[in-house]
């Protein structure tokens, strides 16, 4: 393997992870917002009695 | 007043009468049901169950005398009783007996109901008694701040009854749903109930019989009922996974449980109601920790005192790490000159050097600095003293349009460097008015966030090395005052209206134990080197890539060689070549003349977007990348004083732009998600670029003007 393929898959490799975490903090900040009843709500979101 | 009722009358609405033992419970129900009353006992227990009903206006209610308890937890059948009464039965509104005489204690039951979400009147029974003993209560203020109406009443002469049964009719007819009152039990507590409410919903665990956050609450106090429930619906239930985890912690860290811990906080609160709303006489004195706080606290001496102890945990912190600071630094130092030794020139040597070793190893030979940092904010935060430094700075902050609840938002945001915007800002989910909050949410990300440390701590050592603790306290006090200046402006013009009623709780002062220290100390100086060894590294290697491509043509390169143009030349036009190169070039023409940044700055400020460590990281490449002079340091600092376009203006100005502009992305994710809206996000991103450009840009003109920074 060349060295300029080395380096390429070394950047791609640090590209794809920082999509992945980026991808992961987002579904894992949306999650919350789809449990009824969390605080996530807000300080107006009540639960239903 | 109230009427005698036939057994035959249909009740309409039903009344729960809950209250502690000798708080005149009884005589109010007396009061209320006349002679008819119902005793019995509650299925299944010899507990006595007394009814009644009384009439008003042509209406039945039922009144249900609960027994009486101190709390509601699963101690005695009593407090079972009282619990499953109003969880099953969900009368349609508390009565809540409170003796005015004895205010504090009684009022942690009523928290209790409110942690329930019960519709909720207190009756300020015996408040004849309490005027007798010099009591001073403002119902008013102790209304306010509750959140609920409260009724003052003397039972035994049935005074206020009337007016508490035109209360709690109204407040039963208001009701649409339970609404549990958001109670912090400190920063611990407060996310992993968090965790433990999301964990209830998604299991399904409270069912319709729950409010799930109540429940949360009663699984951290480890409430042997409720939790025997939820084990028997799942034994491996994550919940409960939580719990043992949490539990495990606070014992570790601070020899406690967590029960003590939330019982702890709602005392705290229930005092802190107190102190807003009651005038005591003055012989009337107080416990150990209210003493200390007379002192710490002191409307003069507690700012004083809060000063002195920010500069000694600076102070100390650099020069206790020192040394350590230096050897990290020879060993990176070190393996820059063994890598580049070893390997051949070339791409693959050029990405481990400069992207590896010099970006994320400036980052890494901050760990010890951090580490005292960590140490000195735990023991702040152990010890309870964090809460007064919240109670001290609303003080301040009051006069800006700050809501005091958002104090402790505010400092585990970076109130004193080393905190993160993210818990800071979930951390506002208690505040209940909208507009306080998202003005809270706004400002949080402007405080110096652990995140911000290294490119202080880097610039300081280059420029300020002997003024390094007055350095990271000036910019401590630099970004509250911005904090405050920013709240003023949004409430004074886009977020307008009345602060709301608060309190602020004071929980008990406890010595800290060193297990707890070292171990909350290693959590998050862990948390740092992880960030510096996973995603931090991906960042300064994809930033060394834009730093590298396209560069140079064999052609212009060659041609540069013929001209005879020297290594470092070379490295300086193959840099001012790349994609990061075009881009900074193209904003240095803005931001070189306005605040003196050059193009690596730039470049570097863009990168601190994604993360504000990638700031020190980018920088340690791009200077790396295009080192002119190979012979001097090969650490950043060094290299940052020898080159031509850097003074201690520069590096000043740099810090406060830094402290100020756009958040980085993961605050800004949960800006959105918080304020449910991308506008609050984007206007934070734009607001705070605008005030640091515009702040950034007046210290280098006055700077220059007065013939500061060449």
């Amino acid at each position: 393997m060349t060295e300029a393929a080395v380096v390429s898959l070394i950047v791609v490799a640090a590209a794809a992870y920082v999509i992945t975490r980026l991808v992961a903090f987002w579904r894992g900040v949306r999650r919350c917002t789809r449990c009824k009843g969390c605080p996530a709500r807000g300080p107006d979101g009540g639960f239903a009695s | 007043m109230t009427e005698l009722l036939s057994s035959f009358d249909i009740p309409g609405l039903t009344i729960a009468l809950a209250g502690n033992p000798n708080s005149g419970k009884t005589t109010v129900f007396n009061e209320l049901t006349g002679a008819h009353q119902h005793v019995g006992n509650y299925p299944g227990v010899t507990v006595e169950k007394k009814s009644g009903f009384l009439r008003r206006d042509g209406e039945t209610f039922e009144v249900v005398d609960l027994p009486g308890t101190y709390s509601l937890t699963a101690y005695s059948q009593e407090e079972l009783v009282a619990r499953s009464f109003l969880v099953d039965e969900r009368p349609d509104v508390v009565i809540d007996v409170v003796d005015a005489s004895n205010l504090e204690r009684n009022l942690n039951l009523a928290v209790q109901l409110m942690e329930m979400g019960v519709p909720l009147v207190i009756a300020l029974n015996m408040v004849d008694t309490a005027r007798g003993r010099g009591l001073v209560i403002d119902e008013k203020a102790l209304s306010d701040v509750l959140g609920v109406p409260v009724v003052p009443t003397v039972g035994s002469k049935g005074e206020g009854i009337d007016l508490l049964i035109e209360t709690a009719v109204s407040v039963a007819r208001g009701v649409g749903s339970w609404k549990p009152a958001d109670i912090s039990y400190g920063r611990e507590m407060d996310e992993a109930l968090v965790d433990l409410h999301a964990a209830v919903v998604e299991e399904k665990l409270s069912g319709d019989r729950y409010e799930p956050r109540w429940l949360a609450i009663k699984l951290l106090e480890q409430d042997e009922d409720l939790t025997a429930m939820v084990a028997r619906s799942s034994a491996s239930s994550r919940a409960l996974g939580i719990v043992r985890k949490v539990a495990h912690h606070v014992e570790v860290t601070l020899d406690d449980t967590p029960e003590n811990l939330i019982s702890d906080y709602r005392f705290a609160f229930a005092s802190s109601v107190v102190k807003s709303c009651l005038a005591r006489p003055r012989e009337d004195r107080r416990n150990l920790s209210d003493r200390i706080d007379a002192v710490l606290t002191h409307r003069l001496g507690g700012p004083v005192f809060l000063f002195v102890v920010l500069w000694f945990v600076y102070r100390f912190t650099f020069t206790a790490s020192e040394w350590p600071v230096l050897g990290l630094d020879m060993l990176f130092g070190w393996a820059h000159r063994a890598v580049e030794s070893a390997m051949p020139a070339g791409l693959l040597r050029s990405l481990v050097v400069s992207g590896v070793i010099d970006g994320v190893g400036g980052v890494l030979s901050f760990v010890p600095l951090i580490m005292f940092m960590f140490f000195f904010t735990a023991i702040l935060e152990d010890s309870g003293y964090m809460a007064r430094m919240a109670f001290i700075m609303d003080r301040v902050l009051r006069v800006f349009g700050m809501h005091g609840n958002s104090m402790l938002a505010l400092i585990v945001s970076g109130g004193i460097a080393g905190g993160c915007a993210v818990p800071g800002i979930m951390a506002t989910r208690t505040l209940r008015d909208p507009r306080e909050r998202i003005v809270t949410i706004l400002v949080a990300p402007l405080l110096n966030c652990g995140a911000k440390l290294p490119i202080y701590l880097l610039l300081t050592a280059a420029f300020f090395p002997a003024y390094r603790g007055e350095i990271m306290l000036l910019l401590t006090l630099i970004a509250w005052l911005f904090v405050a200046l920013a709240a003023m402006l949004i409430r004074s013009t886009i977020l307008r209206g009345k602060p709301s009623p608060f309190v602020m709780e004071l929980p008990p002062y406890r010595i800290p134990t060193v297990k707890g220290l070292f171990i909350h100390m290693w959590e998050r100086t862990w948390e740092y080197v992880k960030k510096a060894g996973t995603i931090l590294l991906a960042i300064s290697i994809l930033l060394w890539a834009l730093m590298t491509f396209p560069g140079l043509s064999r052609e212009q390169e060659q041609r540069l060689v013929d001209r005879g143009a020297t290594e470092g030349e070379l490295a300086q036009e193959r840099l001012a070549t790349s994609a990061a190169g075009r881009i900074g070039g193209a904003l240095e023409h803005v931001t070189g003349p306005l605040m003196g940044f050059d193009w690596r700055t730039d470049v570097a400020l863009v990168g601190g977007f994604a993360a504000k460590e990638v700031i020190v990281t980018t920088m340690g490449t791009a200077y790396s990348l295009g080192e002119v002079d190979a012979s001097g340091s090969t650490q950043l600092a060094g290299r940052l004083q020898r080159e031509p376009g850097w003074s201690g203006l520069t590096a000043f100005a740099l810090m406060i732009f830094t402290m100020l502009y756009a958040p980085c992305l993961a605050t800004v994710v949960v800006i959105r998600r918080e304020t449910g809206s991308v506008r609050w996000a984007v206007f934070s991103v734009v607001f705070n670029t605008l005030l640091a450009t515009l702040v950034t840009t007046a210290i280098v003109q006055l700077g220059r003007l007065v013939g500061l920074g060449g």
